[in-house]
């Protein structure tokens, strides 16, 4: 390499270093005196040119680009600073606690199912409520009951795109039904309704008394 | 279009390719490298920035983010000379290669600087010719981004470098 190009890296080393934090100024009165800026001022202009036309992207370039993409996108620094947080604070459990653990649980659950006597209907059906057994009306199935009431809440309970909410409802006597439903809401809070319904479970104690079912239909209140 | 990146925008990203194609081949002249590899090395850099070094810019000028890719280029493209085992060029800037100028020595520093002041002497027009020529600019590309005609470009280059020679020469640097 020729001496001169030798000291010309040198001197450019130099003014790249020198350039950090050093105010960029482009004014032609300041470039004639500054040469870190110039230097700097004839790169930019450099990749001005360029970007003005640039060339026509190289083909191993765009491909690495689309392999990029295709995977998951970079993180945001909000998600990075998430992620750092949740890794310092994860707690580390040995292979072999995880695994005593585990048979654990599998003879707590051989011993529960062996030895604990399960009621054979959890709930006597109508449940007996604090009001009367006339709460709910027998309706055309076994299982089915229609409630009467005015609708207190809706809450949405979609769920992997598939459309549902429960509906809180009271009754006369101040008894409340949580009752899922699949698809948008029909009705509004404050709404008189009558519901049929499949009741899963009640709780006896509660009082005013709470039941919860699943809606088979609803009908506004006449 | 930073911005628009950092989030994981495709289409951000592909607007950016042929911004960052530019500027990476540019901080590649020095290197003087075969097509193939300047692109492996821009193509390496463009990975490095998809997975998270675009997040560590924190200028807000375009002369800053040409820097911070330029550096980012370049510093990509040393790794992988050095991993050849070949000649790493003192041109590239940036905390990286500092110790490859600092081997310079003394007495080449003080014809560095003997060199800085000259340049520095210099007539304006002078100068931005003697920096292009160092930035690898081809003729024809310096007579589009001064407006100097051609024919002349390759005489006057010739002549200014020959009166650095003589500078250099009187000094005893060359």
């Amino acid at each position: 390499m020729e001496r001169l190009d030798q000291l010309t890296r040198g001197l450019l080393d130099r003014l790249e270093r020198d350039a950090d934090g050093h105010p960029f100024s482009a004014s032609d009165a300041h470039l004639d005196e500054c040469l870190i800026c110039l230097n700097r001022f004839v790169e930019l202009r450099d990749v001005r040119h360029g970007v003005a036309e640039p060339a026509q992207v190289s083909p191993r370039l765009a491909r690495r680009l689309e392999l990029l993409l295709g995977r998951a996108p970079a993180e945001t620094r909000p998600a990075r600073l998430v992620a750092s947080v949740r890794r310092a604070l994860r707690v580390r459990i040995p292979a072999w606690a995880v695994a005593g653990m585990a048979a654990g649980l599998v003879l707590f659950t051989w011993v529960a199912t062996q030895h604990l006597q399960w009621p054979v209907a959890g709930v006597e059906w109508p449940a007996p409520g604090p009001a009367g057994p006339d709460r709910l009306r027998p309706a055309h199935r076994q299982n089915t009951r229609t409630v009467s009431g005015i609708v207190s809440s809706v809450r949405d309970a979609t769920s992997n795109g598939v459309e549902a909410h429960v509906l809180s409802l009271k009754d006369a006597s101040g008894a409340t039904y949580l009752l899922f439903t699949w698809g948008r809401p029909t009705v509004r809070p404050g709404d008189a309704v009558e519901i049929d319904a499949l009741f899963a479970a009640a709780a006896p104690g509660a009082d005013p008394a709470v039941y919860q079912g699943v809606v088979t239909e609803v009908r506004r209140a006449k | 279009m930073v911005k628009r990146c950092g989030d994981g925008d495709p289409e951000a990203w592909r607007a950016f390719l042929p911004l960052f194609q530019e500027v990476g081949r540019r901080a590649l002249r020095a290197f003087r490298l075969s097509p193939a590899d300047a692109d492996d090395i821009i193509a390496d850099a463009l990975a490095s920035l998809y997975s998270g070094s675009l997040a560590h810019f924190r200028g807000g000028t375009t002369a800053e983010l040409v820097g911070f890719l330029r550096t980012i280029v370049r510093n990509r493209a040393i790794d992988v000379l050095k991993h050849r085992n070949r000649l790493v060029p003192t041109a590239a800037p940036g905390e990286r290669v500092a110790h490859e100028s600092s081997a310079l020595g003394v007495a080449d520093a003080e014809c560095v600087e003997f060199l800085r002041q000259t340049v520095a002497g210099l007539k304006r027009e002078d100068q931005e010719l003697y920096f292009m020529k160092a930035r690898g600019l081809k003729e024809r590309e310096i007579a589009e981004q001064t407006g100097r005609p051609p024919g002349t470009i390759a005489s006057q280059i010739a002549r200014l470098l020959e009166r650095l020679r003589a500078s250099l020469r009187d000094r005893g640097c060359v």
